[in-house]
């Protein structure tokens, strides 16, 4: 049984085996991509001599299947049947690389997403963010945009200098692009359950039975974007909360459910330690590790129109993660006690 | 689908399932809701 490295090695290896003559000449090779919240995956990229662009296989995913009992033979066929099928034309990379290069073009699709800044504390040494609160607000480009998904590539330290821009001038481009690009919603909680379950063949009648009529200041809220992808920045577009607050004649308490929406509420709704609690328990139990946003709740004041951590600050958290570092040190040097008195 | 390039990455991010976790939301904060107009949990 070989363990994920050899997995790797075994697939770069052998992958050619399994794709047509026309690949026999393409370079192979074995990359990691940092995501979101400091996961990496390793992809397997096959790229063809005439191309500049080759598709990323995620191996993880085929590891799995090959740990549960797959033949490693139908997982390589599986690999090379999605390296085959995903290849894209060569004028596709040329055109790609030849409008990321020019400013002018990208400067339109510049977006911004929401990360957590304490989990991505590595990536965001090289990638230009604003903080807000514990959040970092990244940038990126976006290259198409479908239904249900987007393609976009990461705004780089290395591509700001390409375009000689400052950080300013990007987030400028992306606040103004964002609202416009990927249009925020913000529906009733009910509204999105019926959305869903109607989806799944529920008939409305029956989804009106099932839940209560409840007046709009008690109402949850999803704030998100169209596609529902990376959506938990639309709270920073300039009206989505103005207009929310207005509507329930309170400040609004904003769970950051995810980094594809937010949940906003009344702060009649209850105490901001109470609902951390709450979102530190969803996160753990029901959402995946690289689609959490933070265990934080954050206030909007109508007032000020302005955003801010409600059960905490930023300093209260910088301080916990230093004595969380000093704790892991202690226990290291723990451990490390008694070995020398062997 | 994500794409890798001479210097850069085409990320495909898709629309995930999010009904496991509204439902978890709604029927903790309907709960906690519940709470606040009972005064077992002080209003901010």
């Amino acid at each position: 049984m070989l363990n994920f490295e050899e997995f790797q090695m075994y697939a770069k290896e052998h992958i050619k085996e399994h794709l047509p003559e026309q690949f026999a000449d393409a370079s192979v090779r074995i990359q990691e991509t940092q995501k979101n919240n400091g996961m990496v995956l390793h992809s397997l990229n096959v790229l063809l001599p005439d191309r500049n662009i080759s598709p990323s296989i995620y191996l993880e995913g085929f590891f799995d299947r090959y740990e549960e009992g797959v033949d490693l033979d139908d997982v390589m066929d599986q690999i090379a049947n999605v390296s085959e099928t995903h290849q894209v034309e060569p004028q596709t990379g040329e055109d790609i690389v030849t409008n990321f290069t020019n400013y002018e073009f990208v400067k339109d699709k510049i977006i911004m997403t929401a990360i957590s800044a304490q989990k991505n504390e590595a990536m965001l040494q090289n990638i230009p963010h604003t903080m807000m609160e514990d959040l970092a607000v990244i940038y990126k480009v976006m290259v198409n945009q479908g239904e249900d998904d987007i393609g976009t590539i990461t705004i780089r330290n290395e591509h700001m200098k390409m375009w000689d821009v400052s950080k300013e001038e990007i987030h400028a481009c992306a606040m103004k692009n964002s609202p416009e690009l990927l249009p925020a919603t913000c529906k009733s909680m009910n509204d999105v359950m019926r959305e869903m379950f109607s989806k799944d063949g529920m008939p409305d009648d029956l989804f009106e039975m099932m839940i209560e009529d409840m007046p709009v200041d008690k109402q949850m809220y999803v704030i998100s974007n169209e596609q529902g992808v990376s959506g938990a920045s639309a709270i920073f577009y300039s009206d989505v909360l103005e207009k929310l607050s207005e509507t329930i004649g309170t400040d609004v308490y904003i769970l950051p459910s995810s980094i594809h929406e937010t949940i906003a509420i009344s702060t009649e709704f209850g105490e901001p330690e109470t609902l951390s609690e709450m979102v530190q328990e969803v996160n753990a139990g029901q959402v995946a590790e690289e689609e959490q946003l933070s265990d934080h709740v954050y206030r909007y004041d109508a007032a000020t129109k302005t955003i801010s951590l409600a059960d905490t600050t930023v300093e209260a958290i910088m301080e916990n993660k230093v004595s969380e570092n000093n704790q892991s040190y202690d226990a290291t040097e723990q451990m490390a006690a008694p070995r020398r008195h062997r | 689908m994500d794409y890798k390039m001479e210097n850069v990455t085409v990320e495909t991010d898709k629309r995930t399932v999010r009904a496991k976790v509204f439902a978890e939301y709604r029927s903790t904060l309907a709960r906690n809701a519940h709470k606040v107009e009972k005064g077992d949990v002080k209003n901010a």
